[in-house]
């Protein structure tokens, strides 16, 4: 059977955007003008004649735009002077992405993404706006698989996600250029007003440590009050559905986002935990998927926050095939091991501290500010601590027909499960001082589009050789050595 | 399983690689504005760090490097004061990539780069003979089957 599927009109809209700021904003600016002051300014004409010829262009790039769905290949044709036609076989398709913002809400479109293995990082392989109804037809055709279960997340555990995985620098990125927009739109000093409000509020506190302190904590507060929000909305209303190889992940408030994508294309599932989440014992799941979405990220979340038990049961349900026997490999249990482990952390310890008395001595007047940078930088290097002694008790590193390996991730940690056919690179360093030892460090790179890798250390270097050899039939290799 | 050295000639690229390194690094701080104690000291590190690669990393290095071939996989194993060894299956594979710069060329030496999904490893100089059987073989009818 064949099906066409049109563009929808909004998408002439995507393809004028680009010249947004600096050919639609002037017009309208120049239009308003002559309105209000009978004023027309020269470039007026020109500036017509471009958005005239851009408006004509996309039109006639919406027109050309076809989606056609033939047997088991699904071919989009797009362009109008260089036309481009893409044959890609429905197995291939990796995942396919709707995005419903409130403009596609009234309008009745959605922004779809198609992705596969192939393409950029970062970037969705094919991007276009369909009609909901034709979108909804096209998902049912590529993933059509008869819904077995259900299961929805509470705000309470999409709220833990967001407030264990928010951070102050993200939502520095994400709030300082809209603040910057908005200032500029309304020609006004939107920072320069923030910034005093922000010293006002603060100064009002009164403690120990000087003024600055107070308004860089406030700032940092704000930023990540900014990032959690965005979190929360966009994981909100978290709904799995999945049928026999289909899964689909919905979320989002203002801005709904469907995912649908088969449980065979899945390159590895990833059990995280963030420093919060560490205190508060919960655990996120989520899986990488070919080519998928266009964000910072290519994971999808699949359960946004449950304890361990819960985890390892959703787990085992939706991906039983990933699960894992066999001999477990873990850091060697030696007291000589766990101080190598703490090695670093002690070293970093002793380095602030050091650092923090040159300072006190050499700036006698910044001493208040000194000690809380110091506090600051302790706190930092505890944590760090504490996630390596977690390498220390629960590194992991299991190879059979899947692998299965655990570790810490900057102050979080992390277990992967992958086929093994998916592993793409196992790379074993060794320094020195763990060749007397008889030990290693085996990172482990999984060969997808995110490249998702986990390094687990000090490792036995027989053990770890034996079982490599075993699982890659490459013992003659390590028999010759 | 078929394993590849690095030729003696590799070993006086890098030590050429070396010398011009270490030239150029003088010639900038020469230009330095900074006084002349200073200079002379940064040079001797200089001249230091090149005697200690020529005469003792640099030939360990390529002793150190080893090539293997088997039948699913090409294991490549350098490193002196790390030593580290890569694992690559040749289903992971995605494509090898030869480089020639105008001074390996005068020696008859090429560089291998085996790409993978978001990762590469490098090979460093092997003679153009191994280089072209180490493609051939990785390339070989026999794998590429067993991979599809």
């Amino acid at each position: 059977m064949k099906r066409i599927y049109k563009a929808h009109p909004l998408m002439i809209f995507s393809f004028i955007k680009p010249f947004l700021f600096v050919l639609i904003i002037p017009l309208i600016t120049a239009v308003l003008r002559y309105l209000t002051d009978r004023r027309l300014t020269n470039i007026l004409a020109l500036e017509i004649l471009c958005f005239s010829s851009v408006l004509l262009i996309g039109t006639a790039r919406f027109l050309a735009f076809r989606l056609i769905l033939e047997d088991d290949i699904l071919r989009i044709k797009s362009g109008v002077i260089f036309v481009r036609t893409s044959d890609i076989r429905i197995s291939r398709i990796s995942s396919l992405q709707t995005e419903r913002n409130p403009f596609d809400l009234i309008f009745c479109s959605v922004t779809c993404r198609i992705n596969t293995e192939a393409g950029s990082l970062k970037k969705s392989d094919f991007k276009f706006k369909l009609n909901h109804r034709d979108s909804d037809e096209l998902s049912e055709l590529l993933f059509s698989d008869k819904t077995v279960s259900r299961a929805r997340f509470s705000a309470i555990r999409v709220a833990i996600m967001a407030a264990a995985t928010s951070s102050a620098a993200t939502g520095m990125i994400v709030g300082v250029p809209v603040i910057n927009r908005i200032g500029k739109l309304l020609g006004i000093g939107l920072e320069r007003m923030l910034l005093d409000e922000i010293t006002n509020v603060s100064s009002k506190f009164q403690n120990y440590f000087p003024p600055i302190v107070n308004t860089v904590t406030l700032i940092v507060l704000l930023a990540y009050a900014i990032s959690f929000l965005y979190s929360f909305l966009k994981h909100i209303n978290f709904k799995l559905s999945f049928g026999e190889d289909r899964l689909t992940v919905r979320s989002g408030f203002f801005v709904r986002v469907k995912t649908a994508f088969m449980r065979s294309q899945v390159n590895n599932v990833k059990i995280e935990q963030t420093l919060i989440m560490r205190l508060i014992r919960r655990y996120s799941m989520k899986v990488s998927v070919g080519g998928f979405d266009d964000a910072k990220s290519v994971s999808q979340v699949v359960v946004p926050s449950a304890k361990r038990k819960a985890i390892l049961e959703e787990f085992a349900e939706y991906f039983p095939f990933l699960e894992t026997k066999g001999r477990s490999l873990h850091p060697d249990r030696r007291t000589a091991i766990k101080n190598r482990f703490l090695l670093w952390p002690a070293v970093y310890f002793l380095l602030t501290l050091a650092a923090s008395v040159y300072f006190c001595l050499r700036f006698p007047d910044f001493n208040r500010l000194i000690q809380f940078l110091t506090i600051v930088l302790l706190t930092v290097v505890l944590c760090y601590a504490f996630a390596c002694l977690y390498e220390y008790k629960y590194g992991s590193l299991k190879l059979n027909e899947n692998a299965f390996m655990q570790s810490n991730r900057f102050f979080g940690t992390r277990a992967l499960y992958c086929p093994l056919k998916n592993i793409g690179q196992v790379k074993i360093t060794r320094f020195p001082l763990d060749r007397t030892q008889g030990i290693n460090r085996v990172r482990i790179t999984v060969c997808s589009e995110n490249a998702d890798s986990i390094r687990v250390r000090f490792l036995n270097h027989r053990q770890t050789s034996e079982e490599i050899a075993k699982a890659f039939g490459i013992e003659e290799y390590f028999k010759c050595e | 399983m078929k394993t590849y050295a690095l030729p003696k000639k590799t070993l006086w690229l890098w030590r050429i690689r070396a010398a011009l390194a270490a030239l150029l690094l003088i010639a900038i701080c020469f230009f330095l504005p900074i006084p002349f104690d200073i200079m002379a000291i940064l040079c001797c590190v200089i001249l230091f760090l090149f005697c200690g690669a020529y005469f003792w990393y640099l030939p360990k290095f390529i002793c150190s490097c080893r090539i293997t071939v088997l039948k699913d996989s090409i294991i490549i194993k350098r490193g002196v004061i790390i030593e580290n060894t890569h694992i690559l299956p040749f289903s992971r594979l995605i494509h090898t990539l030869t480089v020639q710069t105008p001074l390996s060329k005068l020696f008859s030496l090429n560089m291998v780069l085996l790409k993978a999904a978001r990762f590469r490893i490098f090979v460093p100089e092997l003679s153009s003979a191994d280089a072209q059987s180490l493609i051939s073989e990785i390339n070989s009818e026999e794998i590429y089957e067993k991979n599809l």
